[in-house]
């Protein structure tokens, strides 16, 4: 006789939501005949993406304090709904923008991914111990390593998903390593437990701190575990390279926030450091690396690489106003990165070809709309106002000079500065170079008119410029799921 | 009643000015040139109501002030546009609207035809309400206003026919000079806000007896130095030969009568503190003295009929600053005033000749014109006596009396009187030169021609042109009548209350002076006839001095290597040196390091899956090596 | 009321830009809008109350939000004497280049003119910001539309020049941004008004950093020839007449109300910066080829001189500065115009082309020559009371600076008259032909105006400097503040 535990199907539902959307759209793909596959599939899916952001908005509104579930393996706060909301609203304009994507095949397949990629982030961010961490992790990462490989006629996309599955595998396993040594030193998996138990024979748990944080990183692709980024995230489709930079940031930061903060307080004087150092690693390379890139998704995975640094202030400083920052910064983040690459499939699908920066000239006067909302987006990336990457880059700062961290926010600085000059070369191919010096780029027609992509452009330029004017209740929100964390 | 009338008297030009401006096409020529005559004739009638009002009253209540509005004004600074008026500004009034009137109207005829009439008649209103704001200005950062604006319109005017390179280096240069002069000035003003809190003339001679002589002494060296540019005085005065290039009737009015004799009246009207700097008050007669020797001789070499006089209004204002250093202050202004007078009028008389040659200005190319025009002749005639100091015309007088308060104020008086005495004799000498080569004489093929010319350049020119030279011939003659040693001095008196003069020559010392000067100067006269007028003999060859002379003393070769060419040298140097390479550089420079750093990043962007496990492992271990070793 | 004058250009941004109306009437759309700003100041000038003694503590016509309330950052606007003025030449000049924009009729003219209006809502924020956040804000969203503007309207090495800029200005504001944040955590809010004073170097160092480039200072004028020579004309008068003034208020509201010692520390330091870079701007204007580029100089030399009149932080020195930043702004913005003109006539600026325009231009060479001499301060002109007040100012701290700065008068002399000459006198350049006609009507209408308010400031200079410290001396009122915080 087996004693089931509660269940608190409410916490649940978002996840629950996506995999039933994921589900549909998979029976779809092999019974509802092949005109309606597409169709099908990405309204279940967005459907699924709006419902699980909405049950997650419901979720935040009705915890105040936190709870565990299903005997610690969960936790229901409001860290864990906020970052499904950001994941659930990444999602669901992952699928707008997928939806103008040429595919002879795997229609429904590729939604059914797609949501269940989301389900598992959304599972992922609320766990609160080692394997259920893992489990999610590994859900989600298998899913994008097919969605990035899946399309099957281009090698670039193949080679990126099977680049992506090895060292992803190679990062998962030092991940798990690390956990067993955690586990090995405390016996315990719950955050909250190691927490406690930490004490005795630090040796082996450090060990696997270190691990952890290595894995993590990984999937925050945060220098010097970044490398897998560019090949990557310029391989994939424009469409999931969206959601993945996007998403996967929100689901490892957010994590790896909760998992230092509530399981290793003890080790706070060494973690905060290394994070520190990884992330100032990040802006580095990140930015270094970008000023010399001709492949527009290429520089933008370097961009994702520094801006990971950034966030990676946020979690080093290990305060509440970190904490803050960091779920503010995720916010305008991912709709600017959602955006930008959208608009690069735009491009990408008008020429039939790579976007780099050449590819981009005359781009702005051609399609004002987009030209006009990458501008906001580079904007955004770059941290200058009128956008929320602005405030976003503002509060990380700030909280790091708080914190005592004022080389932080110098290292931040310095790298804002350099990343001006490749987010301006983007906006410079776009508007200014005269018709004279207009290479003549192969031009498939008339650009494809796609509303749906456009609609997601333009709820990514909202977020992005009504992130900057309404801070103060996203900041509430950041402030109350921060809450929901022991500093 | 008087302050209304300086009202107007000092807006009247500025609006004939700004009508011919702003009407610009819409009224001929000729309407304009009558609207600029017009505007300074009613500001002559504004002087004229002020100066009998002034009559009127009692010495003591002879200054009135009157401020329309605050022109600058800080916390603890506040500066009127302030007009006063007493016997000193009145005098300069008369004087400045007067003369002006009469070359303003002499122009018409002058400038008759010329495309650019109207610009030519905007400016000289313009520059007769510039030197009104100087010499009615109640305090001195509007005195300096007044200042600039008058270097300002002489700029303009010396610079009208702008398409003559030498004409626009020659407004250029005298602009700068002057500007000096002005910074100067600038800085005396500086050290008197710090010390007086104040620019007013009455606040900052109450308070001047604070002062540390020091700061006294470099407050009124700045005041001198802006005299010295502005009346083209030793070492700044060579500005003025060159400013000839401008329009001979510009010459007169403000080269000659006005604007370069405001340093005498800038040392009048802050004699308190320059009898505060007796050292600098010395220094300004002695720069005079000097001055009053070295443009006399320099005058002789001269072969421009304009250039002759410009150099001899040096000299002249050279006894004028010999007079007020000495504190000869009535003397000084006597001798401004008739100098006024028969300077302008040589320089018409000279314009009539211009004109009648068709702008020929090299006296070698002239002479025997008293043949062709009497008239001229003789006004040329009475304005070069007066010049010499022959009696009874007014230069006798007016000279006279500085010689004379020369002489009775010591030693130092007594080696500026040799001086004195001295340019008495280069004065004949030069001014009669002049005279008997262009009028005396077998008319040269030059004037032949010009005589047979069309009809219309027949006679001496338009009555707009011989109706003010005959005035200003008149004056010429009985303007030094207004004082006249031991019978009566009722200049002196009008200006006592202003300037009392430090200085009062007796009787023996007046006709010891006057006798002395007059003697020189016929001495000068007969060796210009020795050597031009009757041609019995030919010049000494001194070809050194002749050399020298012609150079003006090297005084410009000097300036362009001390000033201008170092100027020019360094901004080019630092454009190679800094601005190029360095400001310019930099920014290259590190934006090339990035984007190296950048590649090479890139470098360790293999593209194999091993090299990018050994990252994440080799980061990883390190991590936990590092995490280790610190517990 | 203050809040209406900085989103009013930023509403008729929008509404140029989603209009599709065609070049000409979008242009006179612009100017109608830039217009109405216009009046919107002089309304707000009957308003204001100048009587008021001046106080960093209660600024005018004030506004306030909070923005968001955790780290006390609120959007606080409001004016004082002073920044008012610097306002009102905002939108003066604005006007003129929009109505130049008009007249020269600019292809793209949407982008163009809403890109105009939007610089004006944030040069207008700038001068009226009371919190921190908020002024850099404003501060950073000058610099999209500039970068814009230059670099898809600019010349032929315009992307150099807004590569060069955009770095250089935001190297600065980035050290700005870091001091921001030290100081408003260390002192718990961002408001100007409540924030206290401060004693930090470095905090004061990474202020001076942003303005010292965007006045800018010597040696951090890499940016300033080519975005002045590369930049449409109009932009160029902006920005060197408008949004180098960004930099005075910032010092003077900033970097002079909130730091004692620091102040003191690095006054000599400062002082000689500006000084170098008067007479260094001086010199290299006196040599310069063309209009723009000794314009572009020359307002170098005279920010230094503006820079002068602040460090001498006396009373009258400021006065001076501020008077000196609307004269400045009010002569190289009707230079820049002036020279876009010729451009448009000869197709160059360049001396060697030009001269001899004199002859049968009369309003051409009376607005130049009425500039020009403005321009050189001849004693009189409202420049030259800027100037004398400033130096004077300073006269107090040393006299050599004072010397320094009547030497500079000399120099501005040279290479103003140089450039009149260069201009209209001698003989004709070949870019000198007789289709290069006087100003047209439409020409004068924009340079009018604003020659006829330097030579109104002429005749009434008080008519600022009476009303742009009303009373106390800001630096001590600051102190007074300061000691009042515990």
């Amino acid at each position: 006789m087996i004693s089931t535990p509660k269940v608190d199907w409410f916490a649940l539902a978002p996840t629950l939501a996506l995999l039933g959307a994921s589900g549909v759209a998979l029976l779809g793909a092999v019974l509802v005949p092949w005109w309606l596959r597409r169709g099908l599939a990405a309204f279940v899916t967005f459907g699924g993406f709006v419902t699980a952001g909405v049950l997650a908005g419901y979720v935040f509104d009705r915890s105040e304090e936190e709870q565990e579930l299903l005997v610690q393996s969960m936790t229901r706060d409001r860290l864990g709904a906020l970052a499904a909301i950001i994941v659930a609203g990444a999602g669901a304009l992952a699928v707008l923008v997928s939806w103008g994507e040429r595919r002879r095949d795997h229609q429904g397949e590729y939604y059914a991914l797609l949501a269940a990629a989301g389900a598992g982030m959304v599972f992922f961010v609320t766990a609160s111990n080692l394997m259920t961490m893992f489990l999610g992790l590994e859900w989600f990462s298998i899913a994008l390593y097919i969605l990035c490989a899946l399309d099957t006629h281009r090698e670039t996309s193949l080679e990126a998903g099977l680049k992506y599955l090895i060292v992803g595998s190679f990062g998962s396993a030092i991940l798990l390593f690390g956990s067993a040594l955690v586990y090995g030193a405390t016996g315990e998996l719950g955050f909250s437990a190691i927490a406690a138990a930490s004490g005795e024979d630090e040796y082996l748990l450090l060990a696997g701190l270190a691990m952890i944080i290595a894995g993590l990183g990984f999937k925050a692709s945060a220098a010097p575990f970044h490398m897998w980024t560019p090949d990557v995230y310029q391989g994939a489709p424009s469409s999931v390279t969206a959601f993945m930079s996007a998403a996967t940031k929100v689901a490892a930061l957010v994590l790896t926030l909760r998992l230092l903060v509530v399981a290793f307080p003890e080790q706070e004087h060494l973690w905060t450091v290394a994070v520190a150092v990884v992330a100032v690693a990040s802006l580095a390379v990140g930015n270094f690396a970008a000023l010399v890139q001709r492949d527009v998704k290429r520089l933008l995975a370097y961009s994702s690489v520094s801006h990971a640094g950034f966030m990676l202030i946020a979690v080093a400083v290990n305060t509440e106003l970190g904490a803050r920052a960091l779920l503010y910064y995720l916010i305008p983040y991912a709709a600017g990165s959602i955006g930008a690459f959208a608009v690069v499939a735009a491009r990408e699908r008008e020429l039939g070809v790579p976007v780099t920066l050449d590819r981009l000239e005359g781009f702005g006067w051609e399609r004002p709309f987009l030209g006009v909302s990458m501008w906001i987006f580079m904007l955004g990336f770059m941290g200058l106002p009128l956008t929320g990457g602005f405030i976003g880059k503002f509060y990380v700062f700030s909280a790091a000079y708080e914190a005592g961290w004022w080389w932080l926010v110098i290292a931040g600085v310095a790298a804002t500065a350099v990343s001006l000059y490749y987010y301006l070369a983007v906006i410079r191919t776009m508007y200014m170079r005269t018709d004279a010096d207009l290479r003549p780029v192969v031009a498939g027609g008339s650009p494809p008119r796609d509303p749906l992509l456009a609609g997601a452009v333009a709820v990514a330029v909202a977020v992005t410029v009504g992130s900057f004017v309404f801070v103060q209740p996203l900041i509430e929100w950041a402030h109350d799921a921060a809450a929901s964390l022991p500093f | 009643m008087a302050i209304q009338a300086a009202w107007i008297c000092l807006f009247a030009p500025l609006a004939g000015a700004f009508a011919i401006t702003v009407m610009g096409e819409s009224i001929t020529r000729r309407t304009a040139a009558w609207l600029s005559t017009v505007s300074v004739f009613v500001a002559f009638a504004g002087a004229v109501v002020a100066f009998v009002e002034l009559l009127g009253k009692s010495a003591e209540e002879r200054e009135q002030l009157s401020t329309a509005w605050t022109w600058l004004s800080t916390t603890n600074l506040e500066i009127g546009m302030t007009l006063l008026v007493d016997p000193l500004s009145v005098t300069m009034m008369l004087i400045v609207s007067g003369v002006g009137g009469l070359i303003v109207l002499y122009s018409i005829g002058y400038m008759d035809g010329d495309p650019e009439e109207r610009r030519y008649f905007a400016y000289m209103s313009f520059f007769v309400f510039a030197m009104l704001l100087l010499v009615q200005a109640g305090n001195f950062l509007l005195l300096l206003a007044g200042w600039g604006l008058v270097g300002l319109a002489s700029y303009l005017l010396i610079g009208f026919w702008h398409e003559r390179k030498e004409a626009v280096d020659a407004a250029k240069k005298a602009f700068i000079m002057n500007a000096f002069g002005d910074a100067t000035m600038a800085l005396a003003f500086f050290v008197l806000i710090w010390q007086t809190g104040s620019l007013e003339f009455g606040d900052v001679f109450a308070r001047a007896e604070g002062m540390s002589s020091t700061l006294l002494n470099l407050v009124a060296l700045g005041l001198l130095g802006g005299a010295v540019a502005k009346s083209a005085q030793i070492p700044l005065h060579t500005w003025l030969p060159d400013a000839m290039e401008g329009p001979t009737p510009v010459s007169a009015l403000i080269h000659a009568a006005t604007m370069v004799t405001a340093g005498v009246y800038l040392i009048v009207r802050a004699h308190p503190l320059f009898e505060l700097a007796p050292t600098i008050q010395d220094l300004a007669a002695g720069l005079g003295a000097i001055t009053l020797v070295v443009a006399g001789l320099i005058a002789l070499v001269q072969t421009d009929i304009k250039r002759v006089i410009a150099y001899s209004t040096m000299s002249q204002i050279g006894y004028m600053f010999v007079g007020v250093g000495l504190g000869a202050y009535a003397n000084g202004m006597f001798h401004l005033m008739t100098h006024a007078f028969f300077k302008a009028l040589l320089f018409m008389a000279a314009g009539l000749v211009i004109h009648h040659l068709a702008g020929e200005q090299d006296i070698r190319q002239m002479g025997g014109l008293r043949r062709v025009m009497p008239k001229t002749a003789i006004a040329f005639l009475v304005g070069s006596l007066a010049l010499v100091g022959i009696p009874p015309l007014s230069g006798f007088f007016s000279k006279d009396s500085i010689l004379a308060s020369a002489l009775a104020s010591g030693g130092y008086g007594q080696l500026l009187f040799a001086a004195g005495a001295a340019g008495a004799l280069l004065t004949g000498l030069y001014t009669f030169r002049l005279f008997f080569t262009v009028f005396l004489g077998q008319p040269s093929q030059l004037v032949l021609d010009r005589d047979h010319g069309e009809p219309h350049h027949r006679g001496e020119g338009p009555w707009t042109m011989t109706v003010p030279v005959a005035v200003l011939t008149v004056l010429a003659v009985v303007g030094g009548w207004l004082q006249i040693p031991d019978v009566w001095h009722p200049f002196g008196d009008w200006l006592h209350d202003v300037a009392e003069p430090l200085v009062e020559p007796s009787v023996a010392q007046d006709l010891l002076a006057s006798a002395l000067a007059v003697g020189v100067a016929l001495i000068g006269i007969g060796i210009a006839w020795v050597f031009y007028g009757a041609r019995r003999r030919d010049l000494p060859r001194a070809a050194a001095l002749r050399d020298i002379l012609e150079h003006k003393l090297y005084v410009d070769e000097l300036y362009d290597a001390v000033f201008y060419r170092p100027a020019v040298w360094m901004a080019g140097m630092w454009r190679r040196t800094i601005e190029e390479p360095l400001i310019g550089g930099s920014i290259a420079g590190v934006s090339l390091g990035a984007r190296r750093a950048g590649s090479a990043l890139g470098e360790t962007q293999t593209g194999y899956l091993r090299s990018y496990a050994l990252a994440i492992a080799g980061a990883a271990a390190v991590l936990v090596v590092v995490f280790l070793a610190v517990q | 009321m203050t809040t209406a004058l900085i989103f009013l250009p930023f509403a008729a941004a929008v509404v140029v830009w989603l209009l599709p109306l065609p070049g000409r009437a979008i242009g006179s759309l612009a100017l109608l809008a830039a217009l109405a700003e216009v009046v919107l100041w002089l309304v707000a000038l009957f308003q204001f109350d100048f009587e008021q003694q001046f106080d960093f503590a209660s600024p005018q016509l004030a506004d306030r939000q909070s923005w968001f309330s955790d780290l006390e950052v609120s959007y606080h606007v409001g004016f004082y004497g002073f920044s008012f003025w610097l306002a009102g030449l905002a939108v003066v000049v604005s006007t003129a280049a929009i109505g130049y924009a008009l007249w020269a009729d600019r292809e793209r003219a949407r982008a163009y003119h809403g890109l105009l209006l939007f610089l004006l809502g944030a040069i207008v924020g700038v001068f009226t910001a009371q919190d921190l956040l908020l002024f850099y804000v404003f501060f950073e969203a000058m610099l999209i539309p500039l970068y814009v503007l230059v670099g898809v309207w600019g010349g032929a090495r315009r992307l150099r020049a807004t590569a060069t800029f955009v770095i250089y200005t935001m190297a600065g504001s980035l050290l700005m941004l870091a001091s921001i944040i030290a100081f408003g955590i260390s002192q718990g809010t961002f408001d100007l008004v409540e924030s206290g004073g401060s004693d930090s170097t470095w905090i004061f160092l990474g202020f001076i950093a942003a303005f010292a480039v965007k006045a800018p200072l010597f040696p951090f004028h890499g940016w300033l020839v080519d975005a002045y020579r590369e930049s449409p004309p109009e932009v160029a008068a902006i920005l060197s007449g408008v949004v180098s003034k960004a930099a005075v208020y910032g010092l003077l509201r900033i970097a002079i109300a909130k730091f004692g010692e620091p102040l003191d520390e690095f006054q000599t330091t400062i002082l000689a910066l500006a000084a170098i870079g008067l007479v260094y701007g001086s010199l290299l204007a006196f040599r310069a080829r063309d209009v723009r580029t000794v314009t572009a100089y020359s307002s170098m030399a005279q920010m230094g001189l503006i820079v002068i009149g602040l460090f001498s932080l006396s009373e009258i020195g400021l006065n001076g500065a501020i008077l000196q930043s609307v004269a400045h702004g009010l002569i190289s913005a009707t230079l820049f115009l002036l020279a876009g003109m010729l451009e448009l006539r000869g197709g160059t600026s360049a001396f060697a082309a030009l001269g001899g325009l004199a002859r049968g231009r009369p309003a051409l060479a009376t607005i130049l020559m009425t500039t020009g001499v403005i321009a050189l301060a001849v004693p009189g002109s409202v420049a030259f009371a800027g100037e004398f007040l400033i130096l004077v100012g300073v006269y107090g701290v040393g006299w050599g600076w004072a010397a320094v700065g009547a030497g500079a008068i000399v120099l501005a002399a040279m290479y103003m008259l140089r450039l009149i000459s260069g201009v209209l006198h001698g003989r004709r350049g070949p870019a000198a032909t007789d289709s290069a006609r006087d100003l047209r009507p439409a020409e004068l209408a924009l340079l009018v105006p604003l020659v006829g308010l330097l030579l109104f400031l002429s005749a009434w200079p008080a008519a600022i400097t009476e009303r742009s410290f009303p009373i106390d001396f800001p630096d001590e009122a600051a102190q007074a503040q300061a000691e009042a915080e515990p």
